[in-house]
C-alpha cells in the first residue's frame, strides 16, 4: 500500500516537472510573446501581460503541489 | 519631509543596532554561529531573509524604470523567472541539501573542493561569485546614493551617502554576524513590501485603476503593451538567457545557497520557497503600476527625474520619507548578505587555525565592502541590465556546481578550468572587449550551452549515489 502511494507520488511529481517545463516553453513561444500584438486583452490587460500572469500563477500552483509531494517523499 | 525622514531614519538605525546586539547575545561566537547563524533557520525567518536578499534596489528602482522603458514584457523577465527559480528550489533544493557535510555547511566553495578533490574548483566558485557580485553590490549602493543625492541636492555628495550606507552595513553585520543580517532582513522585507504597495496603490489610483492604466499607456506608446517593447529588448533569446540566469541564482550565488543550506528541515525549505513565490508576485506587481505611471507622466524623462518624482515628489511627506528608508533598506539587505557570503566562502579556503580563519574572513568582508564602495563611485547607472549581467556571470558556475553536487563519482578536473575560461570570456564580453552576439546568438547562451554540454560529457550519472541528508 505504502509502495503504491509512493509510486503514485513519484508519477505526480514527474507530471509536475513536465508541466513546468512546458510552461517555460510556452512562455518563450509566440503564444506568449507575439511580436507587437496586445490583443485579445482581458479586462483591459494587454495579451502578453495576462498570459504571463497566468503562467506565473500556474508555476506557483506547481510549486505548492511539488512541495506537498516532495515533503512526503522517502529518500 | 525632513522631520518624518529623520524620525524614520532614527527608528530604522536603532532597530538595526538592536538586532545586531540581540544576535550577538544569543548566537555562539564560533564560525558556525557567526557565519551560518547556527544552521537552523525557521520557514518564517527563511522567507524574509531570502526575499530581502533577493529583492533589492534592482526591484524598487530598476523594475519600475524597466516597465516604463520596455513595457509589460518586464513581468515575464522577472515575475515569471522568479517563480521558475522557486519551482527549481523544490526540484533541486533537496539535492543541494543532501550534500551538506555532517560537520555543517561551510560554503559552496568548500563543497566544490570536496566534490572535485581539487582546490581549483573552490577558487573558481569563489572567484566567479566575487567577479560578478562585487559590481552588483556596487550598483545597489550607487543606485540609492544617486537617488538620495538627487532628492537632497544640498546635502551629502553621492560618495558621502555611499560611505554612510557601507559603514552602517558593516557595523551591524560584523557585530552580530549572519543572525543579525537575518533579523534585519525580516524588518527590511516587510518595509520593502509595505512601501512599494503604498506608492504602487497611489500610482494606480492616479491613473484611474487597472483598465484605465493600460488605456492611458496606449495613448502615450502602444508598443509598451506588447513584446518586444519599444526598444526591441524582450526577444525570446533575451528571455531565455534571463530565465536561466535568474533561475540558477540559488545554486550559483553564495548568499542564496547559504540560506537554502541552513534551513531547519525540508518542510521549512518548502514553506520558505512557496512564501518567496508569493512574495515575488506581491513585490513585483506594484512596480508595474509605478512603471505605467512613469510611462504616462514621465515619458522621455531621465531615469533619476522619473524615480525621484514618482517615489518622493508625487507622494505625501510621510510616504516619501518611508520610501527613502525603504530604498536604503533594500540596498543594504542585499549588499550585506552578498558581502558576508563572500567572506563565508573564503574562510574554508584559508589555512591556519579556526580562530585565525574566522578573523581573516571578517577582515575580508570589510575589504570586499571597500572594493564595492570604490566600484560604486565609477559604475554605470543601468541598474537592471547590470544586475542581469551579474546573474548571467554567476550562472556560468551552474554546470560545474551541478556536476559536483549531483555527480555520483568524482568529476574530472578540467571542468573547473573550463568554467574559469568561460567566466573570463564573459567578463571580456561584459566589458565590451569581445562581441556580445556570436553567429546570431547571445554570447552568454553560447557559453552556458558549451559548459552544459561539457558537464553532460562528464556523465555525472554514473557511479555510486551521494549521501542522504536528514529530511
Amino acid at each position: 500500500m505504502a509502495d503504491q502511494s509512493g509510486v503514485r507520488r513519484r508519477r505526480q511529481w514527474l507530471a509536475c516537472r513536465i508541466v513546468a517545463v512546458l510552461t517555460l516553453l510556452v512562455a518563450l513561444s509566440p503564444l506568449t510573446m507575439p511580436a507587437g500584438i496586445s490583443n485579445p486583452s482581458l479586462m483591459g490587460t494587454p495579451y502578453t501581460l495576462w498570459v504571463s500572469l497566468l503562467l506565473t500563477i500556474l508555476l506557483l500552483v506547481l510549486t505548492w503541489l511539488g512541495s506537498q509531494l516532495q515533503a512526503k517523499r522517502e529518500d | 519631509m525632513t522631520l518624518p525622514l529623520l524620525i524614520a531614519a532614527l527608528c530604522y538605525v536603532a532597530a538595526l543596532m538592536a538586532f545586531s546586539w540581540y544576535a550577538r547575545r544569543t548566537t555562539s561566537r564560533d564560525a558556525r554561529g557567526y557565519l551560518f547563524a547556527g544552521g537552523n533557520l525557521s520557514a518564517f525567518l527563511g522567507l524574509f531573509t531570502f526575499a530581502a536578499t533577493l529583492f533589492s534596489t534592482f526591484t524598487l528602482l530598476g523594475m519600475p524604470d524597466f516597465f516604463r522603458t520596455h513595457g509589460v514584457g518586464a513581468w515575464l523577465f522577472l515575475g515569471f523567472s522568479d517563480l521558475l527559480m522557486v519551482f527549481g528550489i523544490i526540484w533541486l533544493g533537496l539535492q543541494l541539501r543532501r550534500r551538506r557535510p555532517e560537520g555543517g555547511y561551510q560554503g559552496m566553495a568548500r563543497l566544490m573542493i570536496t566534490a572535485y578533490r581539487r582546490p581549483l574548483a573552490g577558487w573558481v566558485c569563489l572567484g566567479g561569485a566575487f567577479l560578478f557580485l562585487i559590481p552588483y553590490v556596487a550598483i545597489q549602493i550607487r543606485g540609492v546614493a544617486i537617488f538620495l543625492h538627487g532628492s537632497f541636492p544640498t546635502g551629502l555628495p553621492v560618495w558621502g551617502w555611499a560611505v554612510g550606507m557601507v559603514v552602517l552595513m558593516l557595523v551591524y553585520s560584523e557585530t552580530g554576524g549572519l543572525k543579525a543580517i537575518i533579523y534585519s532582513d525580516v524588518l527590511q522585507g516587510i518595509l520593502l513590501l509595505t512601501i512599494i504597495w503604498l506608492i504602487g496603490a497611489n500610482c494606480l489610483g492616479e491613473l484611474g485603476g487597472w483598465q484605465a492604466m493600460f488605456a492611458e499607456v496606449e495613448k502615450v506608446d502602444a508598443a509598451l503593451l506588447s513584446t518586444p517593447g519599444p526598444k526591441g529588448l524582450f526577444t525570446p533569446q533575451f528571455m531565455l538567457a534571463s530565465f536561466l540566469a535568474i533561475a540558477l541564482i540559488p545554486y550559483t550565488q553564495p548568499q542564496v545557497s547559504t540560506r537554502i543550506m541552513i534551513m531547519r528541515s525540508r518542510q521549512a525549505l518548502f514553506r520558505m520557497a512557496l512564501g518567496v513565490g508569493i512574495f515575488a508576485i506581491l513585490v513585483i506587481l506594484p512596480t508595474l503600476f509605478l512603471g505605467m505611471y512613469g510611462a504616462v507622466h514621465y515619458a522621455g524623462a531621465e531615469t533619476s527625474v522619473f524615480l525621484s518624482g514618482t517615489l518622493v515628489g508625487d507622494q505625501s511627506p510621510v510616504v516619501a520619507a518611508l520610501a527613502m528608508i525603504g530604498l536604503i533598506a533594500a540596498a543594504i539587505s542585499t549588499a550585506d548578505s552578498q558581502l558576508f557570503a563572500l567572506g563565508s566562502e573564503l574562510k574554508p579556503l584559508l589555512g591556519g587555525s579556526e580562530e585565525d580563519r574566522l578573523r581573516w574572513a571578517r577582515l575580508a568582508i570589510a575589504l570586499f565592502a571597500g572594493l564595492a564602495l570604490a566600484f560604486s563611485l565609477v559604475a554605470s547607472d543601468e541598474l537592471v541590465l547590470l544586475a542581469r549581467t551579474s546573474f548571467a556571470g554567476t550562472a556560468l558556475l551552474a554546470p560545474m556546481i551541478f556536476v559536483g553536487l549531483l555527480g555520483r563519482q568524482p568529476p574530472p578536473a578540467w571542468l573547473p578550468g573550463l568554467t574559469l575560461a568561460a567566466l573570463l570570456v564573459f567578463l571580456g564580453v561584459s566589458l565590451g572587449y569581445l562581441p556580445g552576439v556570436w553567429l546570431g546568438l547571445r554570447a552568454d547562451l553560447w557559453l552556458m550551452g558549451g559548459l552544459s554540454l561539457a558537464a553532460l560529457a562528464t556523465r555525472p550519472w554514473l557511479g555510486t549515489r551521494a549521501p542522504v541528508e536528514d529530511g
